[in-house]
């Protein structure tokens, strides 16, 4: 399964627009977009692969993709976009804690620079897109892929 | 007492006089800041700044169409979308005079159902909980209570789902129309549900039990509780605006009876009872000190069944309070359901004209009002939005300048997350973090 986080302001929307490309380029793969992390603990059961897509501040310049295998420590260093919810880091946590998490979890994330409540999405973010998508891509293209 | 504070005595060189500052935590959207002022060794003053999103899109909305408002407004706050979209579709009705349809009627109970269910559940268990048991986190709480987080989880999944089947969409509910719904779900889209709510309803109460037997440190907020008050039924949607001192308005007098007041040390504006210049408290507490005998049946009968002494004003048994909302929220929600007959039409017809209308419905925080005006050509010229956390700010301030000083140590850490902790009472919506109040203390 794929997730893509977000919500609809500004630099946050990377999550989910790379997730409806990914549902528009690749149908047999099970896509779903989110708002709020702690809504995938209804989703994992079953799950051996699990994909994430979110922005975040602290990774560099505005735009930079980075990748991440659960557990990578690193990754804790980062701040979140979104409020009223767990993050992402502390959602898989509680998934690993409470039994749950996928045997694989691997996060993808951009460095936003614009947050500003239904504002656009930023040139450096928007080209971050295709880069994100294509590596997402040529992880699902792995013969263990959930359908 | 609330209002503009006098400033601190200058030091003659005896007193000893310590400010305490704190940097805002910077969270994209949710800022806690709070200083703490102490002077010889006392709590002099605190200030509390909480960051106000809904500013920017009272802005925003001016010049756009009116049936854009819900699902703008429904992007303020991720955790409770429905709330800002209920106030602002009922507000906007009442401008243009349109009267939904009982089946419309009941099946917008039904959406805020799932969101009470939602957003108390997260609150409560993930959020709440951890402070009375004391762990550090929910994630702490996991290795000890997996079992009530996963009960937990299940019961906030039944919250999703009916937003989901109602609203159109997990994430962001779109169905939601001035005047009514975009389309009304199929009886069997929405019965299947029933087997999970029947499960839930007892999951809810047993949950509540679980909570009602934590340890409640005494507080005693004497406050002014304010929500709406209907007749016939437990408010969400419709009633009026009434107080615990007896004093009942309109949405529409809701200026005449309430102000917001600039404060000095904050961008963030004070809500205050104009008629005594105090603040008050509104969310669930509030709403079952006025309604309680409005519940569900199975929700009153645990109301007295858990002896929490009412009417309560003790804003620790605040997660008391959230739990026996939610199982109304599943008996409610059950009853709906069961006897479901699709609206038709899903939206009732209406013509554009210059109106103003304002309306307030019960967020999962507490009263949130709305106020729109609008042109002949059915664009938005004003809007007003005061959501519950903003009306409580004065109040925990207030509660706060109380706790700090019977709670204040050497150990400036502890204090400060004695501090988070009584914050989260009222489930604010900055509460998503474990530590989102960056609490300083400047000692002088």
């Amino acid at each position: 399964m794929a997730v893509g986080f977000g919500s609809h302001h500004a630099d946050d929307q990377i999550g989910w627009r790379v997730a409806q490309e990914l549902a528009r380029r690749m149908p047999d793969i099970a896509v779903r977009v989110a708002s709020k992390p702690l809504d995938i603990l209804h989703w994992l059961s079953g799950i051996s692969r699990f994909l994430i897509c979110d922005g975040c501040r602290g990774s560099g310049l505005p735009g930079t993709v980075r990748r991440w295998t659960w557990p990578a420590i690193s990754i804790r260093q980062f701040t979140w976009n979104g409020t009223h919810d767990w993050g992402i880091v502390e959602t898989l946590s509680l998934a690993d804690r409470l039994g749950c998490l996928p045997r694989e979890v691997l996060l993808w994330t951009v460095e936003t620079r614009y947050v500003s409540p239904s504002g656009p999405m930023s040139q450096e973010v928007e080209a971050a897109i295709p880069v994100v998508l294509g590596a997402m891509k040529a992880e699902l293209a792995n013969p263990t892929v959930d359908r | 007492m609330a209002g503009p504070r006098p400033d601190p005595p200058p030091d003659d060189g005896h007193s000893q006089q310590r400010v305490i500052r704190v940097g805002a935590l910077a969270r994209v959207e949710g800022e806690g800041a709070l200083t703490i002022r102490l002077r010889d060794g006392a709590v002099e003053d605190v200030e509390l700044r909480i960051f106000e999103a809904p500013r920017y899109f009272e802005a925003f909305l001016r010049g756009r169409p009116l049936e854009e408002v819900p699902d703008i407004t429904a992007r303020i706050c991720g955790i409770c979308p429905v709330a800002y979209q209920m106030s602002s579709v009922h507000a906007l009705e009442r401008a243009l005079g349109i009267t939904v349809s009982p089946e419309i009627r009941r099946l917008r109970r039904l959406l805020y159902c799932g969101e009470w269910i939602e957003s108390h559940v997260l609150h409560m268990f993930l959020l709440h909980a951890p402070d009375f048991l004391g762990y550090d986190s929910g994630l702490e709480m996991a290795e000890k209570h997996g079992d009530v987080l996963k009960q937990a989880l299940r019961l906030k999944k039944h919250g999703n789902e009916l937003l989901e089947v109602l609203g159109g969409r997990a994430i962001h509910p779109i169905n939601v129309a001035v005047g009514g719904f975009y389309r009304c779900p199929r009886r069997e889209e929405i019965q299947h549900l029933i087997p999970d709510f029947q499960w839930g309803l007892a999951a809810a109460v047993a949950a509540t039990r679980w909570v009602a037997a934590f340890e409640f440190s005494e507080f005693d907020g004497g406050y002014e509780f304010v929500s709406l008050v209907h007749p016939d039924e437990y408010p969400m949607n419709e009633g009026m605006i009434t107080t615990s001192s007896g004093d009942a308005f309109s949405a529409d007098q809701y200026a005449d009876a309430f102000e917001e007041r600039q404060v000095p040390h904050s961008t963030a504006l004070h809500s205050l009872r104009k008629a005594t210049g105090q603040p008050y408290f509104v969310g669930p507490l509030a709403r079952l000190n006025l309604n309680r005998d409005r519940l569900f049946p199975t929700a009153r009968r645990l109301s007295d069944e858990l002896n929490v002494g009412w009417p309560c004003t003790n804003p620790f048994k605040s997660i008391v309070a959230r739990g026996i909302e939610v199982v109304h929220a599943y008996e409610e929600a059950l009853d709906i359901l069961t006897n479901y007959r699709p609206a038709e039409p899903p939206r009732m017809p209406y013509e554009h004209r210059p109106a103003e209308g304002a309306a307030a419905t019960e967020a999962p925080r507490g009263t949130l009002y709305h106020r729109y005006a609008v042109d002949d050509q059915g664009k938005v010229t004003y809007a007003r939005i005061v959501p519950p956390t903003s009306q409580n700010q004065a109040q925990i301030e207030d509660d706060l300048r109380r706790w700090a000083a019977s709670v204040l140590s050497d150990d400036e850490a502890h204090t400060a997350r004695l501090c988070e902790n009584f914050v989260r009472n009222y489930d604010p919506c900055i509460s998503c973090a474990t530590h989102f109040l960056n609490v300083q203390f400047d000692r002088v």
